[in-house]
């Protein structure tokens, strides 16, 4: 405190500054706030400086009510002595049971304008992309390697450079350039920025980026090398890296562009995960359709007693349907549980999703009755026991007669084809077993 | 139709799409629930009052292992002494087994036993068999011990589980693990001990079926 007295006494030709423990009414320096407040509640406790006080207070209480909408501000307000009642009305504000329920108040909608402002944002980074895009394909046509003076003309030809006498500070990180730290030229938006604000960009990522159907024919890995390079801007290796692979200095400002549109790219072309799985389910979705007609079309010929179709065709192809159920019934389970054992658990719609094409894949199986996965048995034969003393042989033969009749029935050839050999087995059996008895008796 | 099969297949659809078939055979005293596991398995059902079985019947479950289709043709064999006659001619060509026995009856897994003999015997040598303890639901009225049970099983080189058709307790897995037991690269099978004995068939393959191609599965 003596500090700031000494440095008000010497400031106070110059400005009206005073700090400490003023007393707001006399402007006297109390020192310590227990001075000043004995000094406050002695020598200001007149009459004026009480009814001052009141007024400061009444006016505070006042505010208070109309922020709680009291009814009585106006009576108060026309009350000269209304001191201990304000007083009063004060502390009732504080109950908050006393409060009254707060209407919602008046709103608007800031959508529009925020959407004017996403807009005009937007086509700024639309509009300086693409002049960015347009003097990258320029500049990597502009085939000139090697001749480095002819390619430094070129590249000034195409954008021009900002003179190096005219700037002093990196426009990006703001040092500034000395023998050391040496002036650079953005290729693309032509400003001078210093070796750490700069980076290279290899022609192969430039050509992806200004013509997306280059980046099928060459899925190799492309990216900005992140090793800037300090060197004269006329030295061979500014032109090319390590790998002798062609690049071209850029700002971090226009990398940042161009990476947005790199990215803008990869989204509109690359699929998520669960669309890859889905389009392979729906290829076979489309497939067993197909299928399914056609093996219908077979298993009625057959049927029929045509020789339209094999059977073995028909079998065939039951089993490749069989099949396709189950990749149906893998993919889509392979989808339901995606990303759901992950510590993030995907977003409900995302979920969603997922479950409703489990759903539908489910249905459709069912529908298609995709039995071939699912356990089958011939509805139980009604065997007509005549008779408990009926050879068994025989009694099973003619229960697997009706399982091949139902097999038939339920056209699941591959059954009716075992059941037939069973059936023959029985056959032979039986007959032996015939033989052995004549032979006997 | 040329193009089909494991081509056709998306990579990692988690089927290197070959179908295996085996056929799988029930043994057992009568009323043990060898129909009752089947049932289960091949439809998720249990009835409680299950007729009795005359002859053999005959059902299909198709399971999935890690990168091939199982199928199992079923023959569950009535366990009635007057159709013991039949057994032989589904064992014969059979690739697996299982005998089964209620764990509440000491003369079922007498029986059992017997059945286990008799495959050794007769079956083919290759025979994945598998000892079924069920109706281990209840267990209360127990008279087959587990580890007596078990032990018999290791001695003789039997898969054994106590299963129970009713609560569906390892059914399921006693499928599967036989599924995983059966040789699916080799000669398969072996069915060859019966003229009929028709090994596990390679179905995705031109001739898949005919009698004759016995035993060549997934090569």
């Amino acid at each position: 405190m003596p500090l700031e007295n000494s440095y008000n006494s010497n400031m106070t030709d110059y400005v009206e500054v005073r700090e400490g423990f003023l007393c707001p009414v006399c402007m006297k320096d109390l020192v310590t706030f227990e001075q000043l407040q004995t000094h406050f509640e002695v020598a200001h406790n007149t009459e004026e400086d009480g009814a001052a006080f009141r007024h400061l207070k009444e006016l505070l209480g006042k505010a208070k009510k109309k922020i709680l909408k009291d009814p009585s501000i106006d009576s108060a307000s026309s009350d000269e002595g209304t001191n201990d009642r304000s007083r009063g009305g004060a502390t009732s504000a504080f109950d908050p049971s006393a409060w009254e329920v707060q209407e919602f108040g008046a709103s608007s909608s800031h959508t529009e304008y925020f959407k004017q402002v996403r807009d005009s944002r937007v086509d700024r980074f639309v509009v300086e992309t693409n002049k960015l895009l347009l003097r990258l394909d320029k500049l990597i046509v502009a085939d000139v390697a090697g001749d480095t003076a002819k390619r430094k003309a070129s590249e000034k030809d195409i954008v021009p450079w900002v003179p190096d006498q005219d700037v002093h500070y990196c426009l990006i990180c703001g040092i500034r350039f000395s023998l050391v730290k040496r002036k650079h030229h953005c290729r693309l938006c032509g400003g001078i920025i210093c070796s750490k604000c700069s980076v290279y960009l290899p022609f192969a990522y430039a050509r992806k980026l200004t013509n997306p159907a280059f980046a099928l024919e060459e899925p190799k890995q492309l990216g900005v090398s992140s090793l800037p390079r300090t060197g004269s801007s006329g030295s061979l290796n500014s032109m090319t890296n390590a790998e002798g692979e062609q690049h071209i200095r850029i700002c971090t400002e226009c990398r940042r562009l161009l990476d947005r549109r790199d990215q803008l790219i990869e989204q509109r072309t690359s699929k998520p995960i669960i669309v890859q799985f889905y389009e392979r389910m729906k290829v076979a979705v489309d497939e067993v359709e197909k299928g399914v007609e056609v093996y219908t079309e077979m298993a009625n010929s057959l049927s029929l007693g045509e020789t339209r179709f094999e059977l073995a065709e028909a079998q065939k192809l039951n089993v490749r349907l069989a099949k396709l159920y189950e990749t149906i019934d893998v993919i889509s389970k392979k989808i339901a549980a995606l990303n759901m054992g992950d510590e993030v658990a995907p977003h409900a719609q995302q979920a969603r999703l997922q479950r409703c094409v489990r759903l539908y894949a489910a249905a459709f199986l069912q529908e298609r009755g995709a039995q071939g996965l699912r356990g089958w048995a011939p509805a139980a034969a009604a065997v007509t026991t005549s008779g408990v003393d009926v050879d068994p042989m025989l009694q099973q033969m003619s229960i697997i007669r009706d399982y091949i009749r139902k097999a038939k029935q339920a056209r699941r050839f591959d059954e009716v084809q075992m059941l037939q050999a069973n059936l023959e087995e029985l056959q032979v059996e039986y007959k032996r077993q015939q033989r052995r008895l004549t032979a006997a008796s | 139709m040329a193009g089909r099969g494991t081509a056709q297949r998306p990579n990692g659809a988690g089927a290197a799409g070959k179908i295996c078939q085996f056929k799988l055979v029930l043994l057992g005293e009568s009323a043990v629930g060898k129909s009752s596991l089947v049932l289960r398995f091949v439809k998720g059902q249990f009835h409680e009052y299950q007729e009795s079985t005359i002859g053999a019947a005959f059902l299909t479950q198709t399971v999935c292992l890690d990168d091939l289709t199982v199928k199992f043709e079923i023959w569950d064999t009535a366990g009635q002494e007057r159709y013991h006659s039949l057994a032989p001619m589904y064992y014969r060509g059979a690739q697996a087994a299982i005998v089964v026995y209620d764990i509440t009856t000491q003369d079922t897994f007498s029986r059992a036993k017997t059945w286990v003999k008799e495959l050794q015997r007769q079956a083919s040598p290759n025979i994945v068999i598998a000892l079924a303890g069920n109706k281990a639901d209840l267990a209360n009225g127990r008279m087959v011990e587990f580890d007596e049970a078990q032990a018999y099983s290791e001695e003789n080189g039997l898969l054994f589980m106590e299963t129970s058709a009713k609560t569906a307790m390892n059914v399921n897995d006693i499928f599967l693990a036989i599924a995983k037991k059966l040789p699916k690269n080799d000669q398969a099978g072996g069915g060859a001990v019966g003229q009929g004995g028709s090994g596990s068939r390679r179905l995705d393959e031109g001739g898949a079926g005919s009698q004759g191609s016995t035993g060549k599965c997934c090569k």
